[in-house]
């Protein structure tokens, strides 16, 4: 194996999707550094530069360099010589040439080559780690950056330039490709080193979502729920309340066969599933808080106000985002004709066609529904509470209003066997975030109402509207057209 | 061609189809099937990977529209089955993975709720007895379990008509024995009409009453499992009599010396063809796995 082969390993060892992401973001990052050059002092903007290119190492050391673990696996299980030797040179010369070809650049443009060779084996390293780590601790390592900021004060952190700055970034590294070292052992040597799971590696989702080819393929490629229900442990395991189902309560019992978001949980088993969703966001906004009142010497509730443009644009993303995976979950279900639809079809006392039919969209549609309206609550009090003004109102409104659209629109489409294609489902989830993302933006970041920008902004709302009115009614009447609405839409 | 093809009782018979073809993206993958179950009978649904069985299956009981013909279960059009005739019916897909969010015991329980003749002592001894763990998720099963815990839960229900698909696929010998003894017993002592699929030929053998051939989406053979060696036959024609081959047969060889062989059955006369009594021909009487290979072949 030549030295051309060991440096391209990590390249074609990391799936498809991630290989051109990464070369995506090295031309975004190459834009923003010459913007800089352009826009910025020249004594200061190889130290900006210097962390742009720190940001997008984190993420070339994510997407480029951990898949190469993949390889190093195939390589031990295939008893194929040499392949896991080169998966690691490949690793270990790729990332020093990420790191120091940028550092010589920019000391050539005037930075501190050392020191940014520091920050970017520091970014390069965690981005490694992160891919590298088990999933349930590779989400506290994008917490590092702000955690280090909150112990600035506390602690006595040298920053960037100043005296023991690279004594500790050296200390970090190590530790970190001490950390990197130990799970890349510890998959090679697993028994089963392709088993998903909340204690295996990040890079092992990357593979599995890079047969994602289409919407089906992107809904394939994420795990079914049986699958994610192997993935977790034991005390995990969904908490489901059975009482009430039976012929009696066919809408109930619906909610139990499609399962995933919609199956009905006993209050312990709820309780749990929003302790785990909602922890991690309360660790964050613990983290901002802090931060805050580290700023403003103490904490009041009015620290809040600048605070909700933030929780507003995120809520209605979440709201998005989680309607999206409910449709999902159900389109796996309308795909598989060996599992819930079968059985369905032929369970008796689930009543006649109509009524099954209200009953079936109801169980579908409700808690979905039910959480957009919850969030559309709590957004619509935040908006009060913070004077946000009515076009940001309005946008807060619109994006929950738009959830429920999706939610409605690809139910339907699912339920009445008229799915869109994959490239139709895709481009229209993409359009819908677009659209929810600046419109929330734009009123949330400038709250006056500028006549054009809203011109644009209730454009696309409509067109969007009309498109899922659209959806919907092709779906509507499939489901009038079909026998009964078990029927697979996998052919 | 049907060797014996039954009449097509719609109106008596638990399980029919008439006419039936389907197919996927261009291709057909059944063409024209009929076929009806007699009431108590255990047909063995049998062809290669691919032939089509499950899709004849599942259009059997509505679960897809087929693209020309019709399906009938209790006389009733498959696909709009009333919950008098769904409570007597059962089915049990090839890997099941349904509710794979419950226990095998919540699970047997929920579904329990909507049959009328559930037998829950069956369903909570078959569990022990197949040495399941009951309060395991369904998802954390091995297939051969999950495929247990269907079979606990299509036989639980009491049915009149029992579709298996593939049943044992997934079965160690000795659970497989265990299934098929509990077939045969259903069939026997409850009448229960049962339709199973499968690629072993020896378990059809052991329980089923009837065979049916599915090859190409085509049902070439639908008779007697004991009838098959009396029906069909394997019929080799030297190089100079290949000429003289009958037109009609279930499959065709020609060998490199340009001998020819064929499977051939009898007419409805009881006679096999002209060219069997020729001198020279040879008409070898076929096994059901012989038989099988050599139309699959």
């Amino acid at each position: 194996m030549n030295a051309a082969t060991v440096l391209l390993s990590p390249w074609r060892a990391s799936p498809a999707w991630t290989r051109w992401g990464s070369v995506i973001l090295g031309a975004g990052l190459l834009l923003v550094t010459l913007l800089l050059a352009i826009f910025m002092r020249p004594d200061s903007w190889a130290m900006a530069a210097g962390s742009v290119v720190g940001f997008g190492e984190f993420f070339l050391g994510m997407f480029l360099l951990a898949p190469a673990l993949l390889l190093a696996v195939d390589g031990r299980q295939l008893r194929v010589p040499g392949l896991q030797r080169a998966a690691l040179a490949g690793v270990a010369w790729l990332g020093l040439g990420l790191i120091m070809v940028p550092a010589a650049l920019l000391r050539l443009a005037g930075g501190h080559g050392t020191v940014i060779a520091g920050l970017l084996a520091l970014a390069l390293c965690g981005g490694l780690l992160m891919g590298l780590l088990p999933r349930m601790l590779s989400a506290f390592v994008g917490l590092l950056p702000m955690t280090f900021n909150a112990l600035r004060p506390h602690v006595d952190l040298p920053a960037p330039g100043q005296p023991g700055f690279l004594t500790l970034v050296a200390a970090a590294v190590a530790s970190m490709l001490l950390l990197c070292a130990l799970c890349w052992w510890r998959q090679l040597r697993a028994a089963d080193p392709y088993r998903q799971g909340w204690m295996q590696p990040m890079v092992l989702q990357f593979r599995r979502a890079g047969r994602a080819g289409s919407w089906h393929g992107f809904a394939g490629g994420l795990p079914d729920s049986a699958q994610q229900i192997r993935q977790q442990p034991d005390w995990m395991r969904p908490m489901i309340d059975l009482g009430p189902s039976g012929p009696e309560r066919p809408r109930y019992s619906l909610r139990v066969a499609i399962g995933g978001m919609f199956v009905p949980m006993t209050f312990a088993g709820r309780a749990r599933q929003l302790a785990v969703a909602v922890l991690p966001s309360v660790l964050v906004i613990g983290l901002v808080l802090l931060q805050a009142g580290q700023r403003h010497g103490g904490f009041s509730w009015a620290m809040l106000t600048p605070w909700a443009g933030m929780f507003a644009w995120f809520g209605g993303f979440i709201g998005l985002l989680i309607v999206l995976l409910a449709v999902m979950q159900l389109g796996q279900r309308w795909q598989k004709d060996n599992a819930e639809l079968p059985l369905l079809a032929l369970l008796p006392g689930l009543g006649a066609p109509a009524r099954l039919r209200r009953d079936l969209l109801a169980a579908s549609l409700l808690p979905g529904a039910g959480v957009q309206l919850l969030l559309l609550a709590a957004l619509a009090a935040l908006a009060w509470y913070a004077h946000m003004g009515w076009p940001a109102v309005l946008a807060v409104l619109l994006a929950q209003a738009i959830g429920i659209g999706v939610l409605v629109a690809f139910t339907l489409a699912i339920i009445g066997g008229r799915p869109l294609p994959g490239w139709g489902t895709g481009t229209l989830s993409v359009a819908c975030f677009v659209v929810t993302a600046c419109g929330l933006s734009f009123a949330l970041l400038d709250r006056s109402a500028h006549g054009i920008l809203l011109l644009v902004a209730a454009s696309a709302w409509a067109v969007l509207a009309l498109v899922l009115a659209w959806l919907g009614w092709r779906g509507w009447r499939g489901l009038q057209d079909r026998p009964h609405p078990f029927l697979s839409n996998a052919g | 061609m049907n060797a014996q093809l039954r009449d097509f009782h719609a109106d008596t018979s638990p399980l029919a189809v008439h006419g039936l073809a389907h197919g996927y993206e261009g291709s057909n993958v059944l063409t024209g099937v009929d076929l009806a179950l007699a009431p108590g009978s255990v047909l063995g649904l049998i062809g290669r990977n691919g032939a089509g069985k499950s899709t004849l299956i599942r259009a059997m009981l509505g679960l897809l529209r087929p693209l020309a013909g019709e399906a009938r279960v209790f006389g009733e059009p498959a696909h709009a089955l009333p919950d008098a005739a769904k409570a007597r019916l059962a089915y049990v897909p090839q890997q099941p993975e349904a509710l794979a969010w419950l226990s095998a015991a919540q699970m047997l329980d929920y579904v329990g709720r909507f049959y009328p003749r559930w037998d829950e002592a069956f369903a909570r001894n078959t569990l022990a007895r197949w040495s399941i763990p009951a309060n395991k998720l369904l998802a954390k099963l091995s297939p051969g379990e999950r495929q247990r815990v269907d079979l606990i839960r299509a036989l639980a229900s009491q049915p009149d008509l029992l579709l298996l698909d593939e049943p044992a696929a997934a079965l160690d010998p000795v659970a497989r024995r265990e299934l098929l003894r509990e077939v045969a017993l259903r069939a026997g002592e409850a009448g229960t009409t049962v339709l199973f699929s499968t690629h072993i030929v020896s378990d059809l053998e052991r329980v089923a009453s009837e065979v049916a051939f599915l090859h190409r989406g085509r049902l070439l053979i639908h008779c007697g499992v004991d009838e098959t060696k009396e029906h069909y036959a394997r019929l080799w024609l030297p190089a100079r009599l290949s000429a003289a081959a009958p037109a009609q047969a279930l499959s065709r060889r020609r060998h490199e010396d340009g001998s020819v062989s064929l499977v051939v059955e009898r007419d409805a006369s009881g006679h096999w063809p002209e060219a069997a009594h020729l001198p020279g021909a040879r008409l070898d009487a076929l096994g059901l796995e012989d038989l099988f290979v050599e139309i699959a072949e």
